[in-house]
């Protein structure tokens, strides 16, 4: 069979150490998904804490995704339970989650095509009037809109009124970073953002992860590879074929030992099989 | 176009094609007049415009359908239904109901019409096509059902009942007033562009915290109701509720919205370009009146009206798009 001890040991070590200090703000315990009759995640457990960025990687059709759907309130857990702060809570819709201050950019890129850049930013939690509630405040969305834009260094920020079916992939994948950046609160979930980007774009992306650090903002970066996520990372967690293979701080390891250990714990996962 | 700049040249073009109803109307109705002066006369252009009216509200519902990426089969069979329900409880009880309230009659029950669709549609899922080709059927039979085969004539309803629809003034006024309103609604409150999410990727909206089901029952809920609102019109233009009423509303309701620009890959679209699309159509309606066409010729007009329009809407969509992609 394969060796137990070295895993547990990896994975036991961060949560040692950091339970001593507080309690994470997200805690996820035992999440199972099923679809149809193949177990996308088989019992992750994982803990977030206030300002820390964690790195997740893993394969296609690791479950990277889906963890991320649950979280957000997309899709429904079958088995586990999340604790928000150390208090259990339900998180049955995309509503909830933002209650709880959760804010995601999806790998889908969730845009509509034949709505504008200013209205895409703002899908879903579109400004109203101040002095009467229920009409659009157009003026103000686009304002901000290309405030955020052009922090990100995006030339569309010139042009919010276009309908978005006519941007490119880098453009696109901006403007779903840039409502992650305009709507952040207490946990920002990244789905290979940097997918489509250009260098300066990936730059763009890795200084804002920064910025939510020194802000105390939660990061879930998540990545195929452990290049993107490696310069900021604090944690990171390896997924494989629906289960959690590592969780291991970074400082700790260098590049190289970190890429020894994916290496084996993949190797370790497939002799199992 | 000599002395407008190239960026002005394009925004004139573009801001035609979206509009294109409009002009569409005007060109086609000179050329209609050119054929039948009598279109140009005062009083045959209101008439017109009078006779479009119960119709354009139908329009109205079928477009918001479409925004939604829906589509509505049963507007005609609610419209004859919710007339016939209607008229048949203030035949019975007009003296229990006050005469205002009985102008909120069929629009209400047009409403239930339109979430029975919405429910099986929104929360149950099923396909709007499949559902609103069912409630058809049942809505075209009950109506004829509870009207005992009997045409309900003027005599039997309140005389404020049949206002609206039997006065030009009050019939244009309020077509002009409600349309503005559903305009309003639907570019400029958060309910209103979530019908245009819902219909440009209902997953998108999902992912983005706009449910979908609520969305699509409010949909069919808002379409029942304007066919509840054509229903009172169209009494009051026939001053009667004939048992036929609804059979021709189908088509004719397609056939405008999308020569009014609206998409049927849902998600695009404009109110005021569907109401052009319904004087366009009201138009061509009029002239053939002055022609002595039988009611099957107009049946396959109406079906050949409706490729065109498609066609000419695929057309105008890519004319849009090469020139938004350049700029």
């Amino acid at each position: 069979m394969w060796d137990s001890s070295l895993m547990i040991n990896i994975n036991m070590e961060p949560s040692v150490e950091q339970k001593v200090e507080n309690i994470p703000l997200l805690e996820l315990r035992d999440i199972h998904k099923f679809y149809g009759k193949i177990h996308a995640l088989k019992g992750i457990d994982l803990k977030i804490y206030e300002g820390e960025v964690i790195g997740l990687i893993g394969d296609n059709g690791a479950g990277k995704s889906t963890l991320v759907k649950i979280i957000a309130g997309v899709i429904s857990k079958d088995k586990g339970e999340i604790y928000y702060k150390g208090q259990k809570v339900d998180i049955r819709s995309v509503k909830d989650a933002r209650k709880l201050g959760i804010e995601t950019a999806f790998q889908e890129m969730t845009l509509i095509d034949s709505l504008d850049v200013g209205l895409n930013i703002f899908l879903g939690r579109e400004l109203t009037n101040p002095s009467i509630p229920f009409i659009l405040d157009y003026k103000t969305m686009h304002i901000k809109s290309r405030e955020i834009l052009s922090k990100l260094g995006l030339k569309i920020a010139e042009s919010t009124r276009r309908e978005v079916r006519f941007l490119s992939g880098g453009e696109r994948q901006g403007i779903v970073v840039a409502r992650a950046m305009l709507f952040k609160s207490k946990l920002v979930i990244l789905d290979e953002p940097t997918r489509n980007l250009s260098v300066a774009g990936v730059k763009m992306v890795l200084d804002f992860i920064r910025d939510l650090k020194k802000e105390g903002i939660a990061c879930i970066f998540i990545s195929h590879t452990l290049h993107h996520v490696y310069d900021v990372a604090d944690r990171i967690v390896l997924l494989s074929r629906g289960e959690k293979l590592l969780d291991v701080p970074k400082h700790k390891y260098t590049l190289e030992e970190l890429e020894n250990m994916i290496l084996q714990a993949a190797y370790l996962s497939e002799s199992r099989i | 176009m000599v002395g407008l700049g190239i960026q002005t040249r394009q925004q004139l073009i573009l801001f035609t094609l979206e509009n294109v109803a409009w002009p569409l109307f005007i060109i086609i109705y000179i050329i209609l007049g050119l054929v039948r002066p009598i279109m140009f006369s005062p009083t045959y252009f209101l008439y017109i415009l009078y006779l479009s009216i119960p119709l354009g509200f139908t329009i109205i519902a079928q477009a918001i359908c479409l925004i939604g990426g829906a589509l509505d089969l049963s507007i005609g069979s609610v419209v004859g239904f919710s007339a016939m329900l209607a008229g048949l409880i203030l035949k019975e009880y007009s003296y229990v109901i006050p005469p205002w309230l009985s102008l909120l009659l069929p629009i209400f029950i047009g409403a239930l019409c339109g979430m029975f669709n919405g429910f099986f549609i929104g929360f149950l899922r099923l396909n709007p096509f499949i559902v609103t080709l069912a409630t058809m059927m049942m809505f075209q039979g009950l109506k004829i059902i509870i009207s005992g085969g009997f045409t309900i004539p003027a005599g039997y309803l309140p005389e404020l009942y049949l206002l609206p629809g039997s006065d030009l003034t009050i019939s244009i006024v309020s077509f002009i007033v409600i349309s503005a309103i559903m305009w309003f609604f639907l570019r400029y409150t958060r309910k209103g562009i979530h019908i245009y999410v819902i219909g440009g990727d209902p997953n998108v909206g999902y992912m983005m915290g706009i449910d979908p089901r609520s969305m699509l029952f409010l949909i069919f809920t808002l379409s029942g109701m304007f066919s509840g609102i054509s229903a009172l019109f169209y009494t009051g233009f026939n001053r009667s509720v004939p048992i036929t009423l609804g059979n021709e509303i189908l088509f004719p309701s397609f056939a405008a919205a999308i020569i009014g620009g609206i998409s049927l890959r849902g998600g695009r679209g404009s109110i005021i370009n569907a109401v052009g699309g319904a004087l366009l159509l009201g138009a061509i309606e009029a002239f053939l009146v002055t022609f002595a066409i039988s009611p099957e010729g107009r049946i396959v007009g109406y079906g050949l009206m409706v490729l065109i329009a498609v066609l000419f809407n695929q057309f105008r969509e890519s004319l849009r798009d090469s020139i938004l992609r350049k700029i």
